[in-house]
């Protein structure tokens, strides 16, 4: 077994120039967790992989534009959401509650 | 489904009893934090997860959105302080649970999480066994398959893209190493397509048994069963 591991270990470290490259690359998912493993399917993350390079990228202006807007839609008021990552960590140390996190994105619909 | 989810009463009430973090990925020049997104191990858009006062990620939602579901990814999180808790105190069967958790939370990479496995596998139980090699599979699956997206996005050939991605599925198939979750259909759908495509009725039915053990009974998944064995039986005809 240990030598499937190492095996195992060392396909990963083949593959690790690839690695290296993903960290550049940008979210390419679906809507949710779960599903983003069931749904990427080559021709899927094909034509995600082309939509992402289509068109002309939205400029600094256009992106603040984009996270205003975001910021002001109705929902973000109905609760008490921290947007400030070290404020949350600092409330949550003091509280003794965990943080629940969401994540999303103003950048593209 | 941020105005289905977090705009109703409930919502609003129950996070009362949590840090609500919101984080916004703008692709702004100098944001503070911009790429905690990625840091916390995410891919896709929206994700949420339970934290800790140090920002470590103890839980990931799977569930359903909307409090039930985000009630039991916070149960989730709590089992898991109490779980690193034990750890530290010397429990050495809540270390190992704990190192399982890691896996599954992919606290780490696929090689670091096969080192540490190989020092700590004699002692697991069969079961924590098992479920450490899934997730072990898993994190190499997501290693590999960002890895073949950034050769896409880097100008990879369509057909030789095609090319990688089924035979790294096969792979992961005939080596046994079948990610855990979802991620599994990825593979199995990619072994299904490929078979027909070859009309290769043993891969196929292979695969059926594979899949048959993973998602009997799942929601998602289960149902697709018949609509395989039908593909199979007239495969065979």
């Amino acid at each position: 077994m240990k030598t499937r591991i190492l095996t195992g270990i060392a396909a990963g470290l083949l593959i690790a120039p690839t690695m290296a490259q993903s960290e550049k690359a940008a979210p390419t998912t679906p809507k949710q967790e779960q599903k983003k493993a069931q749904k990427i399917q080559p021709v899927k993350a094909m034509r995600l992989v082309a939509g992402g390079q289509a068109g002309k990228a939205p400029d600094q202006a256009e992106l603040k534009q984009r996270f205003e807007a975001k910021m002001a839609e109705a929902w973000i008021e109905n609760a008490n959401w921290e947007t400030d990552y070290d404020k949350a960590r600092a409330a949550a140390k003091e509280s003794g509650k965990l943080i629940f996190a969401y994540f999303t994105r103003s950048y593209a619909p | 489904m941020e105005s289905r989810a977090f705009s109703q009463d409930d919502f609003a009430e129950w996070s009362k009893n949590h840090i609500a973090y919101l984080h916004v990925s703008t692709r702004l020049d100098g944001k503070k934090h911009e790429g905690l997104f990625k840091e916390k191990g995410f891919r896709g858009f929206p994700s949420f997860c339970v934290m800790d006062a140090s920002g470590q990620v103890v839980a990931k939602h799977a569930g359903t959105r909307d409090v039930a579901g985000f009630t039991a990814t916070v149960a989730k999180g709590k089992d898991y302080v109490a779980l690193r808790e034990a750890a530290s105190s010397g429990d050495s069967v809540a270390k190992m649970q704990l190192f399982v958790k890691d896996l599954e939370l992919g606290s780490m990479s696929f090689a670091r999480g096969s080192l540490k496995f190989a020092v700590l596998e004699d002692e697991m139980p069969a079961r924590l066994q098992r479920e450490a090699k899934a997730h072990l599979a898993t994190l190499l699956f997501n290693e590999i398959q960002a890895g073949l997206i950034a050769k896409s996005r880097a100008g990879m050939d369509r057909a030789e893209y095609m090319h990688e991605y089924e035979t790294t599925m096969l792979e992961f198939f005939e080596s046994g190493n079948i990610p855990a979750g979802y991620a599994a259909n990825s593979v199995l759908s990619t072994v299904f397509r490929v078979a027909q495509k070859r009309k290769d009725t043993e891969l196929f039915a292979k695969a059926l048994d594979v899949f048959k053990a993973r998602f009997e009974g799942d929601q998602y998944y289960g149902r697709r069963i018949a609509q395989y064995e039908r593909q199979l039986e007239s495969m065979r005809q």
